[in-house]
């Protein structure tokens, strides 16, 4: 086993804000080793942007954050206000069309990190560019170099960004639900390139969605957030074939999928949390049905089942075992 | 089919001309046009649910709006029970398609309170005696599952799930035969959409209503409707029972859509079929087959002649807009050879 690129421990962030302070990121703990991709789920307002924001050294000025964050074992500062982004790291956001300079040629663009950042001259940077332009699948990068972004196509902007993403030789990519704005043919070119890119240059990624199909698709770990903490982790096949806790298995159940029938849907009742709650228990107790007493006191944070899988749940082992997938399979 | 549709469109068709300058017309610039639908037929029986599915700007949503009478089609009509319904329609047919829209955070007026809202409809269609007006409008809330406590708040104090059911209640306080709904959990949360889409479920079994579920997310027609129509650049590529095409898709677009849909339940699918390059520029459509550049099996007969919606030689239910969704390739059509472009 090789050393974690990224290492996150007991991340906490906390916002200002007038109704009170937002406790967006609450005592998040992972690892992702180079090459591979790990993934986060999680619905609206579950916190997954401000952690990656906090990983990319981007927090606004009025959070404060706790914990630590290292990149390649060194540690980050974590101070909000105007810090510098960190080496290493990249990210992709979700609007492929709105990231992108539109008065800048998109070949300038992405040769920018590597002229200013990498101290190539004008001529090897725009070679660098049509390099990575051509390794992202960007069919003729020649005529393409001097486009402008609003020539290209939804995709061919994502392919764009991921060049850009890549041309600062990252250690690891951010990716904020990338294909979340692309049509579903073109979703799959993009995340059939991800794994290649992670195959390739042995970047780690960090994929986040609400998506749970596409984290199938594309991850070999992934961590389910809820109101601002994991509520479960741990290998791909585990957590969505033998989810350990009660959001896990609800989501499973709730989402309809395309390789399933009329298999019916069971919908979580209830609402997302507010994150600017206080006060201890379990997060996801106010929807739960197997909700104890002791729910409702003390931390919840993740504890290892085995070495594949962690959950927050205490009541974990009584979860039937056979996650709607899992059933699936079998029949 | 033997039972008379209730809704039937025939050959609807949709041109959206661009707005000309002085200066396009003094220089005689041609007018752009954009198809957004072309030749678009089929029927919907009473009780039944269609899907209409495909991806952004193939023309669903336009397709929606010509039927609720939104949009006057360039060409082509909307059929309800044997009689024509113009664009401008009586009260009374009004009524009878209703449409739920995408975004419940923009499809409220946010100066009106919820309760308001429904009782305006109610008023306006004169749908019940002016006294059971807020009796109704409450019993509309129940309906879809909302207390009537929510009659007194605006759309800002509800989440995004509770807006699409009220929603939803003002569709159906008319009485429609018909509901059509354009993406109606595309904006909801994961853990909410199964509320939404379980209630229109239920609905349409306790009122006997007519769905149309126009959507983007296969999954999601997969689990509501009994038909689906597949739509490519303004018409319709493929329409089939819905087990029908999913499990044994003609067209290959419908294939490469179902492979390039993500599953929880398809471990790897590196092998799956997919295919390359976009969806082209609407307002400079290929000859021949509009879906030939992306298309894997395409020949030069499918780049000049375009092929029409057929059905099959043994059913006559299921069809598909491709020379050889039921034919094999014949010997003297060889296939395209493609740039660099589409291979990816």
């Amino acid at each position: 086993m090789t050393a974690p690129v990224l290492q996150v421990r007991d991340l906490q962030v906390r916002m200002s804000s007038p109704r009170g302070v937002v406790h967006a990121v609450r005592g998040v703990s992972f690892d992702v080793e180079a090459g591979h991709t790990h993934g986060i789920v999680g619905e609206s307002g579950s916190g997954k942007t401000t952690l990656l924001r906090a990983i990319l050294g981007l927090l606004p000025g009025n959070a404060t954050a706790g914990g630590t964050i290292s990149v390649s074992g060194r540690s980050i500062p974590l101070a909000g206000g105007r810090s510098k982004a960190v080496d290493g790291v990249s990210i992709v956001f979700q609007e492929p069309m709105t990231a992108l300079n539109p008065v800048v040629r998109v070949g300038l663009q992405i040769s920018e990190a590597p002229r200013f950042k990498l101290g190539l001259g004008r001529r090897a940077a725009r070679d660098r560019a049509l390099e990575l332009m051509r390794q992202v699948g960007i069919p003729d990068p020649g005529r393409r170099f001097d486009a402008y972004p609003h020539e290209l196509s939804g995709g061919l902007s994502q392919r764009v960004l991921i060049a850009i993403a890549l041309s600062a030789e990252p250690k690891i990519i951010l990716c904020d639900e990338p294909t979340t704005a692309l049509d579903v043919t073109v979703q799959d070119q993009i995340l059939k390139l991800f794994r290649r890119i992670s195959e390739e240059t042995g970047v780690a990624i960090v994929y986040v969605t609400h998506d749970l199909a596409v984290v199938a698709q594309t991850c070999r770990t992934v961590s389910v957030m809820y109101a601002g903490q994991f509520l479960e982790s741990g290998t791909m096949e585990a957590v969505f074939g033998r989810p350990r806790h009660p959001y896990t298995l609800g989501l499973l159940g709730a989402v309809p999928d395309v390789s399933r029938g009329r298999t019916p849907l069971v919908a979580i009742p209830g609402s997302p949390p507010d994150l600017v709650r206080t006060g201890e228990g379990c997060p996801f107790l106010p929807r739960c049905s197997y909700a104890l007493d002791e729910c409702a006191h003390g931390v919840f944070s993740l504890r290892d089942l085995n070495h594949h899988q962690s959950t927050a749940c205490i009541r974990s082992d009584s979860l039937s075992g056979a996650a709607p997938v899992a059933e699936a399979e079998a029949s | 089919m033997t039972v008379p549709p209730i809704l039937e469109a025939r050959g609807l068709a949709k041109v959206f001309s661009s707005r000309r300058s002085v200066g396009d017309v003094i220089f005689r610039r041609p007018t752009e046009e954009l198809q957004a639908l072309e030749n678009v037929s089929f029927q919907v029986v009473r009780g039944e649910s269609l899907g209409i599915v495909g991806e952004s700007g193939c023309g669903k949503s336009t397709l929606a709006r010509c039927l609720v009478g939104l949009y006057p089609p360039t060409s082509g009509k909307t059929v309800y029970e044997g009689r024509e319904f113009e664009t401008k329609r009586a009260l009374s047919d009004r009524k009878k398609i209703q449409i739920v829209f995408q975004d419940p955070y923009s499809s409220l007026n946010a100066r009106m309170t919820i309760g308001q809202a429904l009782r305006e409809v109610l008023r306006v269609h004169r749908v019940v005696a002016s006294e059971r007006v807020a009796a109704r409008a409450v019993e509309l809330l129940a309906l879809v599952g909302l207390d009537s406590q929510i009659a007194n708040v605006y759309p800002r104090q509800l989440s995004g799930g509770q807006r699409q059911r009220v929603n939803i209640a003002r569709a159906l306080a008319v009485e429609p035969e018909v509901l059509i709904a354009d993406e109606p959990v595309s904006a909801l949360d994961v853990s909410i959409q199964a509320i939404v889409l379980n209630l229109l479920a239920s609905l349409r079994e306790q009122l006997g209503l007519t769905l149309i579920l126009i959507a983007h997310d296969l999954s999601v027609v997969r689990y509501l409707c009994d038909r689906v129509a597949v739509m490519y650049m303004g018409r319709i590529v493929e329409i089939a029972a819905t087990e029908e095409l999913f499990e044994d898709p003609r067209h290959p677009y419908t294939q490469a859509l179902l492979a390039a849909a993500p599953s929880l339940e398809r471990k790897s699918r590196e092998d799956a079929r997919s295919i390359g390059g976009d969806p082209p520029s609407p307002f400079d459509l290929p000859e021949g087959c509009p879906f030939h550049p992306r298309c894997p099996v395409a020949t030069d007969h499918c780049a000049t002649v375009r092929p029409p919606l057929e059905s099959g030689p043994s059913d006559s239910v299921r069809r598909a807009a491709c020379h050889y969704a039921w034919a094999p390739v014949a010997a003297h059509h060889k296939p395209l050879t493609r740039g660099e472009e589409n291979l990816r």
